[in-house]
């Protein structure tokens, strides 16, 4: 009879035995049991085929009926170990006890698969001066930070209640995670720092701190995180967040706003005493009574919505560039419209491929576009120097009765259409068409290379820029502006 | 031959410990695997002395 070891029957009975205890007791957690002591099979395993030999050897002496295999561990058993150690070591980092796979997290479009949510309290706090740092660390999950309502001593305390959430398979994996990513407030009176510590937590687990945190309304905050949601109001102080995915909320703050948010899915910033910065890039943007300079950097996919901006503004985006000294109306920017009432020139405006619609402005405009349709309406009578400058696309222009200037409109390929009246004389040449003509005013030029022009005017008193008592209904994303958000018209 | 038979069950008991004592925190695979490659070259040369030992021609190759 050929020598069979003991093992493979061993493992057998072994995983029968599993399988049992599984249909018995059903609570005990065996994949938990296997997944933390998986490497000790393999040393039992060991052990048995190192005393199997000692048990051949013994035998082979005495009887020298059975010689000494040539390898303790076959070929077959080595594989076998192999396989072994791949599901050991799986099954050790889904059960969130590994630290070799940081963030491996089973998560689908950002929808957490497996495992429930686990929460815990989490709170701390701090004596501060009156006008701390408060810097917020590493931070994941949804921060509100306000200003303490209590007089006297304690206004001066940075304050910090809420919950951390944990996505975890089982209680006891979800607790081990909660010591993990403690709450620590620490710092001095000038400078707070609170840090969750969700970076130190391991595996698949998922740590989203939900925070209230006070702060002295001098405070200043500097935040950091992924995938972390911030809502600011009433400080006096800067606002300074560097984050990924992350939205931010500001309202009322007295001091400058500096923003780098790759990924924002909203940024709202609503009464702003100072500067707003923002660099990156996101979906849809929404500033709302900023009084100092606006600057945008960056790429917004969905619908930017600006109001009364005091001061003045410059936005950078990937496609179009744009300046203006103030913004007191209103503006809607998406992928492929601009709508703006009540613009504080000069502005100047350089755009890929938009349509864009400039109502009520001052000052003088200066527009490059390479393809998209403008529509201009000054607003009112007393123009300042416009010049535009069209690749493909119509231009519109609405100009008031009793405006007063010098237009020199040519398109390359299009027609050019007149309903202004005298003194602009229409003609039209082999391929392209032309405007001229002067009624003593600054200079409008328009060049177009593919498009028509179309010069209208305006019949009735245009309302002054800013003081605009209703701004043009806007449009629904991804619409058209309609006409009638133009002022009255006649079509001659 | 004891320590050629007794090799593969050595290697399975070591690499058996060093997966316990990364696991339980204490002590990462990542440094520690080189011990395997130490106790297979010692395992070797056991077997090249025994061999010599007893006279034979000892084998060649590598095998576990």
């Amino acid at each position: 009879m050929r020598n069979g070891s003991i093992v493979a029957p061993l493992l057998l009975i072994g995983i029968g035995g599993l399988f049992l205890a599984r249909n018995v007791f059903p609570e005990l957690p065996l994949l938990d049991y296997l997944a933390l002591y998986w490497p000790y099979l393999l040393i039992l395993w060991g052990a048995l085929r190192l005393l199997e030999v000692f048990l051949w050897r013994s035998s082979a002496t005495n009887s020298a009926g059975r010689p000494l295999p040539r390898a303790g561990v076959s070929g077959g058993e080595w594989v076998l170990v192999f396989f072994l150690c791949l599901i050991g070591m799986s099954l050790h980092a889904v059960r969130g006890f590994s630290t070799w796979l940081p963030r491996a997290g089973v998560e689908w479009g950002g929808l957490e698969v497996f495992g429930e949510s686990y929460e815990f309290p989490i709170a701390g706090q701090a004596t501060t001066s009156a006008n701390p740092r408060v810097v917020i660390e590493n931070f994941r999950g949804t921060a509100r930070i306000s200003v303490s309502k209590d007089a006297g001593d304690l206004s001066n305390m940075v304050k910090v209640s809420g919950q951390n959430h944990i996505r975890s398979i089982d209680q006891a994996s979800a607790t081990r995670a909660n010591q993990q990513g403690t709450l620590e407030v620490s710092g001095n009176a000038n400078q707070v720092i609170i840090n969750v510590h969700q970076d130190r937590v391991s595996g698949i687990r998922r740590l989203d701190a939900d925070m209230d945190i006070v702060v002295p309304k001098g405070a200043s905050v500097v935040a950091r995180g992924h995938d972390g949601d911030f809502d600011i109001s009433g400080i006096t102080g800067s606002v300074d967040i560097n984050g990924r995915n992350s939205s931010v909320r500001l309202e009322s703050i007295g001091g400058d706003v500096h923003l780098n948010v790759q990924g924002g899915n909203l940024i709202r910033a609503v009464d702003l005493h100072k500067s707003f910065d923002l660099t990156g890039n996101g979906n849809d943007l929404d500033l709302e009574r900023v009084a100092g300079q606006v600057t945008i950097s960056g790429y917004y996919s969905g619908v930017q919505q600006w109001k009364a901006l005091s001061g003045p503004i410059h936005w950078r985006g990937t496609q179009t560039d744009f300046s203006a000294q103030g913004l007191p109306g209103d503006a809607r920017v998406t992928s492929s419209d601009i709508l703006m009432t009540g613009i504080e020139g000069p502005v100047h405006m350089n755009s890929q491929s938009r349509d864009m619609e400039l109502n009520d402005f001052t000052e003088s405009i200066d527009l490059t576009i390479n393809r998209g349709d403008v529509k201009l309406a000054p607003g009112r009578a007393s123009l300042a120097r416009m010049t535009v400058n069209v690749n493909a696309g119509n231009v519109d222009l609405a100009m008031p009765e009793g405006a007063r200037f010098d237009l020199n409109a040519i398109t390359n390929r299009g027609t050019a259409m007149n309903d202004f009246g005298s003194p602009f004389m229409q003609e039209t040449n082999r391929q392209g068409a032309s405007i001229r003509g002067s009624i003593g005013g600054p200079a409008v030029n328009i060049r177009v290379q593919r498009g028509k022009i179309q010069l209208r005017r305006v019949i009735g008193q245009p309302e002054k820029p800013g003081t605009l008592t209703s701004a043009p209904k806007l449009p629904a994303p991804g619409a058209k502006a309609p006409q009638a958000a133009l002022p009255r018209i006649v079509e001659q | 031959m004891l320590i050629q038979a007794i090799r593969g069950p050595l290697m399975l008991i070591t690499l058996g410990a060093l997966l316990a004592t990364d696991q339980a925190g204490k002590l990462d695979i990542g440094r520690t695997w080189p011990v395997l490659l130490i106790l297979y070259g010692v395992l070797r040369l056991a077997e090249r002395a025994a061999h010599r030992a007893t006279g034979d021609e000892p084998p060649r190759g590598m095998h576990l």
